[in-house]
């Protein structure tokens, strides 16, 4: 559905896959490219857009970056890359991290999903597989020989 | 512990289990493929990605797949620049003969990474199963299928390596991924030095959207000059890797005669091979396109001869895309004189400048053995190899005058007449991959 607030800004609601519901302006939708399309396609109109993919908790952060980076101006880079930086910070753990960036990658919001890889590629960088398997709770899922194997093939890397 | 109203006792759930029960921290990582790919790509240089191949099988198959090769080059698209070559990924390799006419060498290593210093290049001696050094890197060949080791390393272009064993049997072998091929014999050719060069295709190149693919068919060229001692012109054999033969080179028209006289060590830079003889350092093209290029020494250079061996050496390098002269003059008192030239315009060829002229007496020369001026630096122009006593490898900072050991060779190998060698083993931002030999009949 689609409401109008005193400052004429056209105002959105979003539904999260778990019910929750989010009143935003439309220009901080946007930022998601998918959203952007589907109120361009006219979806918007005939009620709130279902994002099925997105959690409450998750939608709710994604919201904080767009409010954050629909109001500044290319002025303020220095001050969005710290606030960035403190946003990545606050989502503190891979877990979070990893739906995050599944969210950016659904709502196709580039600057978030640049911004969440990269913090996750800086998490493992310079970690042992073993470190990194355990960090972010991934199983090895090698056979022995297989392990052996890949191991000799990279040998050099670890060289 | 709470009583409710009905008086029936109720199990309390702390309020964070309940929330954590919607997110167990204990998740499994469940990105998918093209998200994987996300994160990995920005992973900084090779070397640590390609560890992260051992963590499971898709992260295995996502840094395997061709797709993420072309998307890591272009993330990391700014180390691409010469000037930008991640300087630990940079290796001097140092190869020497144990006698002049032989086809021996012997090596000693050094660590190849994890290099905390970026000033400092690491030096890797060429190769001798002895070594106990030897044994902590993978550069010792002894995947192939050679009767008898050492190996013995002829030219090096990047991360791929020409070597040669069993006195006529070459590889080419990229001893970082271990993968290689036989090159075929190639025409006996008559005892001498031998001098290699070893010239390749890009095989990271633009595309015409102007991002960077690759070029698995890439083609490559060796060039080996034998200077036999009692043959009247050094006989020069070319190897093309899109036919799998071998060719006996013929002197063309307008070519200097003493053209394959080499009197200096063999680089590859832009496609062609250079080295330097008598009078100019020759500009030759193996891939057949244009005419063969000489470039004048600066003046004053003595001309290399059979009488002066011993005394001048010249050696060609690449420092920050620049070509660099060094030229090592030994005094009967010992002293050695290194002077450093850097071209200014290969184009046209004609402008040396002089960057270092320097007497240096910390370094003794061995009487009859070849000049201890090794190689420059990739990106330090105050910086030469050298062989100080020992036979060490040593760095010199030709500026503030200071020098240092960067290696140590073994002693049980230091012999008489070591005809020491240089190459300069570079890990692209993608390891280089064999190019599939031509089908020959």
């Amino acid at each position: 559905m689609s409401i109008t607030t005193e400052n004429n800004e056209k105002m959105i609601t979003l539904m999260s896959s778990d019910g929750e519901e989010f009143v935003v302006e439309e220009a901080v939708a946007a930022q998601s490219q998918t959203i952007k399309h589907l109120i361009e396609d006219g979806c918007s109109t005939e009620g709130s857009i279902p994002l099925p993919n997105v959690t409450g908790r998750v939608l709710s952060e994604v919201i904080q970056y767009c409010k954050k980076h629909s109001s500044s101006d290319d002025k303020e880079e220095k001050e969005l890359e710290a606030w960035d930086a403190e946003f990545v910070k606050a989502a503190d753990d891979h877990v979070a991290l990893t739906d995050l960036m599944m969210a950016a990658n659904f709502l196709d919001i580039k600057g978030l999903l640049d911004l969440v890889a990269q913090t996750l590629a800086n998490m493992i960088t310079g970690k042992s597989p073993e470190e990194v398997r355990r960090m972010w709770n991934i199983k090895n899922d090698f056979t022995p020989e297989e392990a052996e194997k890949v191991r000799k093939e990279n040998q050099w890397a670890f060289e | 512990m709470s009583v409710s109203i009905s008086g029936k006792r109720q199990r309390v759930v702390p309020l964070r289990a309940l929330q954590s029960s919607s997110s167990p921290p204990v998740r499994e990582f469940n990105l998918d493929d093209s998200l994987l790919a996300e994160i990995l790509r920005r992973l900084p240089g090779p070397r640590f990605l390609f560890q992260c191949t051992c963590v499971c099988k898709q992260w295995y198959s996502v840094i395997s797949s061709p797709y993420f090769a072309r998307l890591f080059i272009n993330n990391n698209i700014a180390l691409l620049d010469e000037d930008h070559e991640e300087e630990e990924n940079n290796v001097l390799l140092v190869s020497y003969e144990k006698n002049p006419f032989g086809v021996i060498a012997s090596c000693a290593t050094y660590p190849l990474f994890g290099n905390s210093n970026p000033k400092t290049w690491n030096v890797l001696l060429g190769s001798n199963h002895y070594d106990p050094l030897f044994q902590s890197l993978n550069l010792r060949f002894n995947y192939l299928p050679v009767k008898k080791e050492p190996v013995h390393v002829l030219a090096v272009f990047n991360d791929l390596v020409l070597c040669c064993a069993d006195r006529t049997r070459r590889f080419l072998v990229n001893p970082f991924t271990r993968k290689w091929v036989a090159l075929p014999p190639g025409p006996r050719m008559g005892k001498g030095r031998v001098s290699c060069g070893l010239v390749c295709e890009p095989h990271c190149v633009k595309d015409s959207k102007g991002d960077y693919t690759f070029n698995s068919q890439f083609r490559y060229r060796v060039v080996l000059i034998v200077d036999a001692p009692h043959a009247r012109t050094p006989s020069v054999n070319i190897y093309r890797s899109e036919t799998g033969e071998w060719s006996t080179y013929v002197h063309r028209a307008g070519e200097v005669a003493e053209v394959f006289v080499v009197h200096s060590n063999v680089i590859a830079y832009k496609g062609r091979l250079l080295w330097c003889i008598g009078t100019c350092i020759v500009v030759f093209d193996p891939f057949l396109t244009v005419k063969t290029r000489y470039i004048k020494l600066p003046p004053g250079c003595p001309p290399p001869s059979a009488a002066n061996r011993l005394h001048v050496k010249y050696s060609i390098g690449l420092c920050r895309g620049f070509l660099l002269l060094l030229l090592g003059k030994c005094y009967s008192d010992c002293t050695v004189e290194v002077t450093v030239f850097q071209l200014v315009d290969y184009r046209l060829g004609g402008i040396w400048k002089v960057v270092h002229k320097q007497v240096r007496d910390f370094i003794k020369c061995y009487q009859d053995e070849t000049l201890p001026v090794l190689s420059c630096h990739p990106s330090d122009p105050d910086i030469v190899y050298s062989t100080g006593q020992d036979m060490n490898i040593i760095s010199c900072n030709l500026h503030i005058k200071e020098w240092e050991v960067t290696a140590k060779m073994s002693h049980n190998l230091i012999t008489v007449h070591p005809s020491l060698e240089t190459f300069p083993l570079v890990l692209p931002l993608w390891p280089t991959p064999i190019p599939v030999p031509a089908q020959h009949s």
